[in-house]
């Protein structure tokens, strides 16, 4: 009942200020020579062009560390149906999920926590000071234009600072404004009606105006009931309920822009603002199905980006971002004073980044960014103590590539200084945090690459880690990750039927220490305490299977499967000894076939895991059972006038299959998805 | 995060007891207990349902049957068992969040009714009982009166926010308020109810801080305070009218023949340096040790105890450690001692072990 994270302030004021700090980077810009050619490679557009060189086979195979990108048009192809969907088709992903269209979805990967997971939303890391996890049922999988993750240190060199601080990244890029040369009105009308009361309109327009300077606009809207059916199990018999309290209502809008500054200089900005009523269903509690929370929660952020080539060898990037959260939550219930339980949350951040990339020889670059940050805490808690951090991460690397050879070399220097408005501020902490990465193709002829890579990393302790009531401590220290990647990459290119086949694997080995975890102090009190150690070992594999039927018909086949042992390796006297760690599964994975024709593509899709436990002590009574669940889709598209409809119609859940990712959080069964969408 | 928190602490906080039988009742003053039941609140987090764990003397075990009892004889979960009563002929278990009371027998738990509180009174804790009714606080703030003939709710009287671990003295009915769902326990209270009349009196003292159980006998009515878990310590206090006198420093209590047996496991100790103690209830002096700790058999990690009011021997429930810390969702232990405090056996139980009830 309380995974939700609940933040930052809705003040007028407050949101004038930011522009007044990001429109103030004008001066950013001004000091930034302008010469020829545009954008610098940022990640993101690195990304793009792999996607666009070969349409199905995206990975980009030259990757020091595992990359695992997905496309707009490939996530198309593959029928996934939301970004839930997305982030199961990459291998090594463990993602909580409470269910539904309203319920909280977090992603962590190869056994690391949730907090461990960076996401970069258009080039800039989301962040949650409070709860350290970002929710990402708040992205909607429509306006994605790729989803990447990469597992350890990117190759990609040109990155800021705080995009090297995680151990695994998520990359959500959106889509993009239409081009400079496009001088038409770009629109995308969209509707989707679904199962349990699901109305999902969404609506973009955009345009280019004078050769120089794009935008658009986004408005969406999210309606779900979410009232649907689910097996109860109570002891040796079973019942039919539904979720109930479970209605939500979302809304998001966008504005985006890009500014051709010169021939080589080039702005972006993006102003979002995010709106989410819903009721929680909670936890699902034997003979009582009453359950009043509420929790609303509003995001606003704004941010800017300048690319500048200042010579051949020099370029420059410069980030800034404001974002603020907010969330309310209500339970009412006579057992509280007053009879309700109300908390409200109000998260700050101001980011800054300066990255410069210099071309030293052909082969050799060296890249340095800095990135100073500031989040504060806020809320109507007399018990919440207001804490602030302030951050500063600096990055120094050096990337030597040849045709055969990738060497990668990056060290992150971080200090976090910690303040609070009322009593003991939690510990400070610099640290320094090498990572060293390779890929190597032994052979030109060959599409063979074998890759290997070390990351060094940790994470902060959570405002709520280091302050919650009662619970918190100030004394905790970083949690500790360290992680060794080996992996290879191999794709084959055919005429005729064989169309392609691309296989990659990866073997790692993980370790967490100084693992932060509540245990009792006595009887009736809680603390949070770096007690924990963890070890992951684990195996990726994806592949993916193009033929070519005839003139007009291609199957696609895709998979992957993770094999993950994570373990406590704390005390080898404790129960939960070389276990298994809670909701991890031994097993998982997914597959997809696609049948691309003229008449209506066809995509059979599944996503499997083995049995877990909700216990890190795997007792049996606390077993969370296995699944699959086998989605169809099936899409159409019409060439109308200058502009395109799409039909799609999903049956997800085929086989109504009554499963958990979080224990008594159950999953919709059967259910359908129809998508009319016009575009032009 | 404040729910995880707060519903650890109610899960964790809350010690066993039995109701002091009115000695007017001779019929179950003579007799001796025959086994015992281990109400345990498992854990909603990690998949694991609460049940009921069954000791009977004569045969000394506990079978795979019997680890489960609830669960075998009735083939359906109780769920987060909070604490239970026997009175006559029936068994009382209340589950908090689940919000039911079931009525089983004593002997087979087999349900003879499943009674869900309605309305502003929901949320049962725990029991007391006296002249064919059981009275059951309920954590929204009321304490219901339950008629134990037709098994109905008859009224439910409004006391203090978060009321816990009830008893009777006399015809009025004692009930600590804990106010345990604020973060300062300024509404802490005990609500004084006159039986015949059903009236409700409030009594306020400022060392009475986060009371969670109340135990009376003709020599007074005690009141365990959890304090506020930074400079309020837990302790014990005698109520004396409107004042308190401070019997001792202690975290879990229990009232047999005239004397309070008590565990203090204050935070930031470690369990070594947890003490068992008991006081005369009357001169309030100390007594001795509750019980004899053994090397072999030390009570590992204790979250709660009872005195069988038949014969004095004591139960302590205990989590399980799981290497240096206790291991709140691995199955817990029980201690058994006679009424000397020498160490009989110990075995296993649910999950979260919350509350002995011994069987006549």
């Amino acid at each position: 009942m309380a995974h939700y994270c609940y933040w930052l302030l809705p003040k007028r004021g407050n949101i004038g200020l930011a522009f007044a700090l990001l429109f103030s980077n004008a001066t950013f810009a001004a000091f930034i020579p302008q010469s020829q050619a545009t954008a610098s490679k940022d990640t993101v557009r690195e990304l793009e062009e792999v996607v666009v060189s070969s349409q199905y086979l995206q990975k980009d195979v030259k990757s020091t560390a595992p990359l695992y990108n997905l496309s707009s048009e490939r996530m198309k192809l593959l029928g996934v149906t939301d970004l839930a969907d997305a982030l199961h088709r990459l291998p090594g992903v463990v993602l909580r999920d409470y269910g539904g269209a309203g319920g909280v979805k977090t992603v962590s990967v190869r056994g690391f926590g949730a907090q461990h997971t960076g996401v970069i939303y258009d080039g800039i890391q989301l962040s949650d000071c409070q709860s350290g996890r970002v929710d990402l049922s708040r992205y909607s999988l429509d306006n994605v234009g790729s989803l990447s993750m990469v597992v350890g240190d990117n190759s990609d060199i040109f990155i800021s600072a705080k995009a090297a601080s995680s151990a695994a990244t998520v990359v959500i890029s959106s889509m993009s404004v239409p081009s400079f040369q496009d001088s038409l009105w770009r629109t995308t009308a969209q509707l989707r009606v679904g199962s349990f009361g699901l109305l999902n309109p969404y609506l973009k327009v955009g345009r280019s105006v004078g050769g120089r300077f794009s935008f658009s606009t986004i408005g969406e809207f999210t309606y779900s009931k979410n009232d649907y059916p689910f097996t109860l199990r109570n002891g040796m018999t079973q019942t039919q309920e539904r979720r109930k309290n479970s209605r939500m209502k979302s809304g998001h809008v966008e504005l985006n822009g890009r500014y051709r500054l010169s021939g080589t200089a080039q702005l972006e900005g993006k102003a979002f603002y995010y709106d989410n009523g819903r009721e929680l269903p909670g936890q699902v509690v034997l003979y009582n199905p009453v359950n009043n929370e509420y929790l609303r929660e509003r995001n606003f952020f704004s941010q800017l980006s300048l690319k500048s080539m200042v010579s051949d060898k020099l370029k420059l990037q410069g980030l800034a971002k404001f974002n603020w959260d907010a969330s309310f939550y209500r339970d009412v219930n006579g057992k509280y004073p007053g009879g309700q339980l109300i908390e409200n949350y109000f998260q700050r951040e101001y980011y800054l980044s300066g990255s410069a990339l210099y071309q030293l020889q052909e082969a050799w670059s060296v890249n340095y960014a800095a990135d100073c940050f500031y989040n504060s805490l806020t809320g109507n808690d007399p018990t919440i103590v207001n804490p602030t951090r302030l951050s500063l991460l600096q990055t120094a690397a050096l990337k030597y590539g040849r045709e055969c050879w990738q060497l990668m070399g990056r060290a992150l220097w971080s200090v976090y200084k910690n303040r609070v408005m009322k009593g003991d501020a939690a510990k400070d902490a610099s640290k320094f945090s090498p990572s060293v990465s390779m890929s190597f193709q032994p052979s030109m002829d060959r599409l063979f690459f074998l890759r290997a890579s070390y990351k060094n990393i940790f994470r902060m302790p959570t405002f709520n880690e280091s302050y919650y009531f009662r619970m918190g401590s100030i004394q905790l220290k970083p949690e500790d990750t360290e992680q060794v990647n080996i992996g290879a990459t191999w794709q084959r290119n055919g005429s005729g039927t064989f169309e392609s086949l691309m296989l990659t694997a990866d073997c790692y080995a993980n370790r967490v220490r100084n693992k932060i975890v509540a245990i009792p102090q006595n009887m009736y009190l809680w603390s949070m305490t770096n007690l924990d150690r963890v070890r992951s070992l684990g195996l990726d594999a994806t592949t993916q299977l193009s033929l070519r039927a005839s003139e007009s018909q291609r199957f696609v086949m895709a998979g992957n499967y993770s094999f993950q042992r994570v373990q406590p390796r704390t005390n080898p006297k404790a129960y939960d000894y070389n276990k298994q760690v809670a909701y991890i599964p031994k097993h998982s994975g997914a597959a997809s076939l696609s049948w691309l024709n003229p008449w209506a593509d066809c995509v059979l899709h599944a996503v499997g895991v083995s049995n877990r436990y909700a216990t890190s002590y795997n007792l049996p009574v606390s077993r969370v059972a296995g699944y699959v669940d086998l989605g169809l889709s099936v899409m159409r598209s019409f060439v109308m006038g200058r502009g395109r409809l799409n039909l799609r119609g999903d049956m997800l859940n085929v086989f109504n299959t009554q499963y958990e990712i979080v224990t008594d959080y159950p999953m919709p069964g059967r259910n359908f998805r129809f998508t009319i969408s016009f575009e032009q | 995060m404040k729910k995880i928190f707060m519903l650890m602490m109610i899960a964790m906080a809350i010690a066993g007891f039995t109701s002091c039988k009115e000695k007017n009742e001779p019929k179950e003053a003579n007799e001796t207990s025959t086994g015992m039941y281990v109400i345990c609140a498992g854990n909603s987090y990690s998949k694991i349902p609460g049940g009921v764990t069954a000791l009977d003397y004569k045969s000394g075990e506990v079978t795979p049957e019997m680890q489960d009892a609830f669960l075998n004889a009735n083939k359906i979960e109780p769920g987060d068992l909070t604490s239970g009563l026997i009175y006559g002929s029936k068994m009382y278990l209340a589950a908090t969040n689940s919000n039911v009371i079931w009525v089983v027998n004593p002997q087979t738990l087999k349900i003879i009714k499943q009674i869900q509180p309605q309305g502003k009174a929901t949320s049962p804790r725990y029991f007391v009982e006296k002249a064919g009714k059981v009275y059951v606080t309920m954590f929204t703030g009321y304490v219901s009166v339950l008629d134990t003939l037709t098994l109905q709710i008859d009224e439910s009287v409004a006391v203090g926010p978060n009321p816990e671990r009830p008893a009777i003295a006399g015809d009025k009915l004692y009930v600590p308020n804990s106010d345990g769902w604020s973060s300062t326990f300024s509404n802490s209270s005990v609500s004084v109810i006159d039986l015949q009349t059903m009236k409700e009196g409030k009594l306020t003292n400022s060392l009475l801080v986060n009371p969670t159980h109340i135990v009376a006998d003709s020599n007074g009515v005690f009141v365990l305070t959890m304090g506020n878990y930074k400079d309020v310590v837990a302790k014990i206090y005698k109520l004396d009218g409107n004042e308190v006198k401070e019997l001792c420093e202690a975290t879990k209590m229990d009232m047999y023949d005239g004397k309070i047996y008590t565990i203090n496991a204050p935070y930031g100790k470690p369990v070594s340096g947890y003490t068992y103690k008991i006081y005369n209830a009357r001169t309030l002096a100390f007594m001795g040790d509750m019980i004899q700790q053994t090397t072999a058999n030390y009570v590992e990690y204790p979250t709660d105890f009872s005195v069988d009011k038949a014969t004095g021997d004591i139960v302590v429930l205990s989590y399980r450690m799981n290497g240096e810390y206790p291991g709140y969702s691995l199955p817990g232990y029980a201690y058994l001692y006679d009424s000397k405090g020498v160490f009989k056996q110990r075995i296993g139980t649910g999950i979260d072990p919350k509350f002995v009830v011994f069987k006549r």
